[in-house]
């Protein structure tokens, strides 16, 4: 995690990507947080995914190799005087069982706190280090980052990302799933296995052009190099420039690649042997999304999640400004999860709007800060979601669905609370024999008691969904939360409501929410 | 008819079949006559009042004396049923006896006492054999098939709402409004007619939105009300007190000659009347159960706004009861040998939810048809009947829903998805087995340690197992949700289960799914799934 023990620039920074087949390290050097110059990358071969893919657990020989790797990392960021790092593992360390005994041993062992992030933060993190390399400022542009285990799509919209996705399709699970067979046979069914995954982000494209298709991740770029005639060109400083694969020559070459055996792809083209089977699988995901896309040509930056790692610790010690961006885009996540689950749009922004502003106007009694208010506002936009399913419980429908979607920029923690607050923004109030709710720590279970208190005295402002209350002016009195209105046409009904739904408010706060007439 | 009339029963006889229904305010029996064309004719309807429903809303308790007293009614009908030489019985008992604590002793008792095996409904099979009813009833009146109309009984606890489209029941949905929430709501309000109107006008104006959103319906042509509220109002609209003479018309084409009939106008009048009325002086004014007078305001007031938001000035009330919902089930089972009440309008609810969360129609189409064909060919390995083939047509049909969550761990979303949808035609226990089944059709299958499954009865535990056997084969088959693999010749030889398809197909990937997918029908089975390649599938009969 970051340590902004020194934030003014230039500082050197580190990112660390804890992946399936790998772990990662690159360090650079930030003049500004956009300018940068890498000082040194480190890959070590860690086969964290066949272990945990396999048997569900890292195994000790597996866990011994990473801690060295980690010990490794570690010196070498000591040797370059980096001052904030941040590492990120992802699926294989997700699925693993015994992760958090893997967390606490690297802890305990190299010092280095890694973090779990979700398919889609990976997402958006690869589509922040593509933009370090390549423009997408104009037009449509689709990330697609294709690893072992998983494959993760962003989509950047005028630079700005708007969706990410996460789909359990990746080179190594592809194979596993096929099984053994002859390695022409696998081309076709790979083909068929991918034709039964649903993308529902590739329909963005149906009526919508593509200005950039982009591809990244270790296999991409061997097949780039496969097939430029005089390897990859570098750039100043060594690094990598950013090539083309066009649709045609990437169809070839897997069609090539399908025709021959491991050992035979890895004597004709020396291709690394961790490597030579999951290229066609790998590539066939390419092949398949630029295909659905209508996709020219795969152009390969040649940079991955680390970068994206890189750049995020260093705008994290960066201008405010560009975290007002990340706000959006998680914001952006937010909505299009609502709209995917059919909700009232009115309703959910009117009760988003009275609830910041009672959050603001009752700030003395909750003394909940800049990130709660916006888990707020989040929880304000899909309290609702759970009506997609039923109406009858529908508020622990909206639980579930927001507990089971990943949502960009938020951790697992924080979409726990978000998913908690929409829980109770109706019937029963927060208690202990709630599993989800007892599954929170002591902080997070305050921060939902006080966030849904206030959630709902806003829904019952606008209980009829007809958003007649346009403002709402409180003030603590005695016992009392006196509420004043400003109102289009009649509010009795939502007057009535506020009986009920400003239960919480009252034992939480020890004021009854009351119209001000 | 006296009590004395006793048929003979020549041997080959039609069958005669009882219907007893144990309510709140009484106990009814029917006995009718299948008629060789599969008509029904009435032999007898016997009606002995008792007020269970007041005692055990109230305790939550049958007494003994009641219960005594009911045991003396039934033994009479026992003696009726005898004396007619019924062949087929079916005592259902309704929402009285559902809500007494102490039901098991209930059902027990008459058990002990008549020999009569009393089945406890719950409310939503009610409404089912309601809807059943009063769709074949309309069905056999050309006037009233035409176009989109709405179908609903407002309950205690909630309102159920059915779509017919062309006289066919297309699609459903629940809301939990009942007349419950409609009295607490109206006792928050001020006893004053204009903020109570409003207030139910608020309450339906959001069921119906929820309504509009489930069920696909146009231009409603004309709306239906079922249930007891709907009946009192009839009652007291039309003045007298027709609904002791209605009951099961649609035996001998009586209904629909002329369904009563709630107009908004006099709904309105009456609504103005008695909306602030006390309880008890309704009761007593227009001779309503006390329990129930409370609920009639409200009712009123609902069933106009319900008229005025689909735009239309009367509601009908059908005369059907779940008796003759009853009478329909079981003429299809003598017939038919099957209990499912509404096949293809359950399939086609399977296939608006899969719809719904958005799910490859097709591909869930096809494994239906597939595994319709094993569960054919194994017909005397697994000895399953009508209502199963159902839950695993249905169950084919939405396996996948669960990606509409997130792909991953799709399985148990669409398990969480299914436990808390509606299928038109399917009781909590089916769903639940669908569920189960939607959650096995890949991945770990059943195990004792999954809270879900484990709390299934035995029996239903075992049919998730072997219809997720099925399922799993099925779903292997069209792996690649190409459809590629087209009525199968499906056997059973020796140790293998047989899937004869045509040549020149490239089935790897099939192959390889039901390698693994396979394994549970085989556990379950003994039968070791295989695709064999014949030489077309007209010639490759064996």
């Amino acid at each position: 995690m970051a340590n902004p023990a020194k934030s003014t620039f230039p500082i050197r920074c580190a990112g660390m990507d804890v992946g399936s087949n790998a772990f990662r390290l690159v360090i650079a050097e930030f003049k500004t947080p956009t300018q940068y110059k890498v000082l040194e990358r480190v890959r070590v071969p860690v086969r964290l995914g066949q272990s945990v893919f396999a048997n569900g657990r890292i195994d000790p020989a597996t866990m011994e190799a990473a801690l060295d790797a980690f010990r490794t990392f570690r010196r070498t960021m000591e040797a370059h005087d980096v001052v904030v790092h941040r590492a990120v593992a992802t699926s294989a360390t997700r699925e693993a069982r015994n992760r958090g005994a893997f967390l606490e041993r690297v802890h305990q062992e190299t010092g280095l706190d890694l973090e779990m992030v979700q398919g889609t933060e990976e997402a958006r993190l690869v589509a922040l280090g593509v933009r370090s390399r390549l423009s997408l400022d104009r037009g449509l542009s689709l990330v697609l980052d294709v690893g072992g285990g998983s494959s993760e799509i962003a989509l950047v919209g005028n630079g700005e990302i708007l969706v990410v996705e996460t789909h359990d399709v990746g080179g190594v699970r592809l194979l596993e799933r096929i099984g053994d067979v002859a390695p022409d046979k696998a081309y076709r069914m790979i083909q068929d296995s991918l034709k039964t995954s649903r993308f529902p982000i590739l329909e963005y494209f149906r009526r919508r052009r593509l200005e950039r298709f982009v591809g990244t991740g270790g296999n991409i770029e061997t097949i780039a190099g496969l097939l430029s005639t005089n390897g990859v060109a570098k750039g100043p400083g060594g690094e990598r420039k950013p090539s083309r694969v066009t649709m045609p020559r990437l169809r070839k070459i897997l069609t090539t690649l399908s025709k021959m055996s491991a050992a035979e792809r890895r004597e004709r083209y020396s291709i690394r042997p961790d490597r030579a089977d999951v290229i066609v699988p790998a590539g066939c995901i390419f092949e398949f999304v630029g295909t659905r896309i209508r996709a020219k040509e795969v152009w390969v930056p040649h940079v991955g999640l680390v970068d994206g790692v890189l750049v995020d610790v260093a705008r994290s010690v960066g201008a405010e400004g560009l975290k007002a961006l990340e706000l959006s885009q998680t914001r952006n996540a937010a909505l299009a999860l609502a709209k995917k689950f059919d909700i009232d749009l009115r309703h959910a922004n009117r009760v988003g709007a009275l609830s910041l502003s009672l959050f603001d106007q009752t700030k003395s009694m909750h003394g909940l800060g800049k990130r709660d208010r916006f888990l707020l506002e989040l929880s304000a936009l899909l309290h609702e979601v759970g009506n997609f399913i039923g109406v009858p419980g529908h508020h622990r429908h909206a639980y579930y669905i927001i507990a089971q979607t990943p949502i960009l920029g938020l951790s697992a923690d924080e979409i726990e609370v978000v998913a908690n607050v929409a829980r109770y923004h109706r019937k029963a109030p927060p208690d202990p024999s709630h599993e989800a709710y007892r599954g929170l720590s002591e902080r997070d279970q305050d921060r939902v008691r006080a966030l849904a208190a206030i959630l709902r005295v806003a829904d019952a402002l606008d209980h009829d969904h007809r958003q007649r209350v346009t403002a709402v002016r409180a003030k603590a009195r005695g016992e009392e939360l006196r509420l004043t209105l400003k109102t289009r046409g009649d509010v009795s009904l939502d007057a009535l409501s506020l009986k009920d739904k400003g239960d919480l408010f009252r034992t939480e706060f020890g004021l009854s929410p009351v119209l001000k007439r | 008819m006296s009590d004395t009339e006793i048929r003979p029963v020549p041997p080959g006889a039609p069958p005669v079949m009882s219907v007893i229904d144990i309510g709140s305010s009484g106990l009814r029996m029917l006995l009718a006559e299948l008629l060789p064309d599969g008509g029904v004719r009435t032999l007898e309807e016997l009606e002995r009042p008792l007020a269970l429903g007041r005692e055990s809303f109230r305790t939550g308790m049958l007494s003994a004396g009641s219960i005594q007293k009911a045991v003396n009614i039934l033994r009479q009908f026992r003696e009726k049923m005898d004396a007619y030489g019924v062949t087929h019985v079916r005592a259902v008992a309704t929402h009285a006896v559902r809500a007494a604590l102490n039901r098991d002793t209930f059902v027990d008792r008459v058990f002990l006492a008549t020999g009569i095996e009393v089945e406890v409904i719950e409310g939503a099979q009610e409404t089912l054999l309601t809807f059943a009813a009063v769709q074949k009833a309309l069905a056999a009146q050309p006037e009233y098939r035409e176009g989109d109309a709405l179908l609903f009984e407002l309950g205690g606890g909630s309102t159920e709402w059915a779509l017919l489209r062309e006289g066919e029941v297309v699609a459903s949905v629940t809301h939990d409004l009942g007349t419950v929430r409609m009295r607490e709501a109206m006792r928050q309000v001020q006893n004053e007619r204009r903020s109570r109107a409003r207030l139910m006008q608020h309450h339906v104006r959001e069921m119906m939105q929820v309504v509009k959103r489930a069920l696909p319906f146009r231009k409603v042509s004309r709306l239906l009300a079922v249930g007891t509220q709907a009946r009192y109002a009839a009652r007291i609209l039309a003045g007298t007190d027709r609904e002791s003479r209605g009951g099961n018309g649609w035996a001998d084409g009586r209904t629909g000659v002329d369904i009563p009939l709630l107009a908004a106008k006099d709904l309105k009048k009456l609504a103005d009347q008695i909306v602030t009325l006390p309880p008890d002086e309704i009761a007593r004014e227009y001779s309503v159960p006390p329990n129930e007078a409370e609920s009639l305001p409200p009712a009123l007031l609902a069933y106009m706004e319900v008229a005025r938001l689909c735009s239309l000035d009367s509601i009908l009330v059908p005369r059907e009861s779940m008796r003759d919902g009853l009478v329909l089930q079981m003429v299809r089972s003598i017939q038919d040998n099957s209990t499912v009440l509404f096949p293809e309008q359950t399939v086609a609810a399977a296939v608006n939810l899969a719809r719904k969360y958005q799910a490859d129609e097709k591909h869930g189409l096809h494994v239906a048809a597939l595994a319709r064909e094993i569960f054919h060919a194994t017909r005397s390995q697994h000895r399953m009947g009508e209502r199963e083939l159902l839950l695993l047509e249905v169950a084919s049909i939405v396996h996948d829903i669960g990606t509409f969550v997130a792909s991953r761990g799709h399985h148990r979303h669409a398990y969480y998805l299914l436990v808390n949808s509606e299928v038109f035609g399917l009781s909590g226990t089916d769903l639940e087995i669908v569920a189960n089944l939607a959650r096995y059709h890949r991945r770990g299958g059943p195990q004792s340690d999954h809270p879900a499954y484990a709390s299934l009865p035995r029996q239903a535990r075992l049919t998730v197992n072997r219809l997720a056997g099925i399922l799993r084969v099925a779903d292997a088959l069209d792996k690649a949700h190409a459809q590629r693999i087209q009525s199968p010749l499906v056997s059973v030889q020796g140790d293998e289960l047989r899937i004869e398809v045509g040549p020149g197909e490239d089935l790897a990937l099939e192959r390889v799914a039901l390698e693994s997918k396979g394994a549970l029908f085989e556990e379950v089975f003994g039968l070791k799934p295989v695709i064999v390649e014949g030489e077309g599938t007209a010639t490759a009969t064996s």
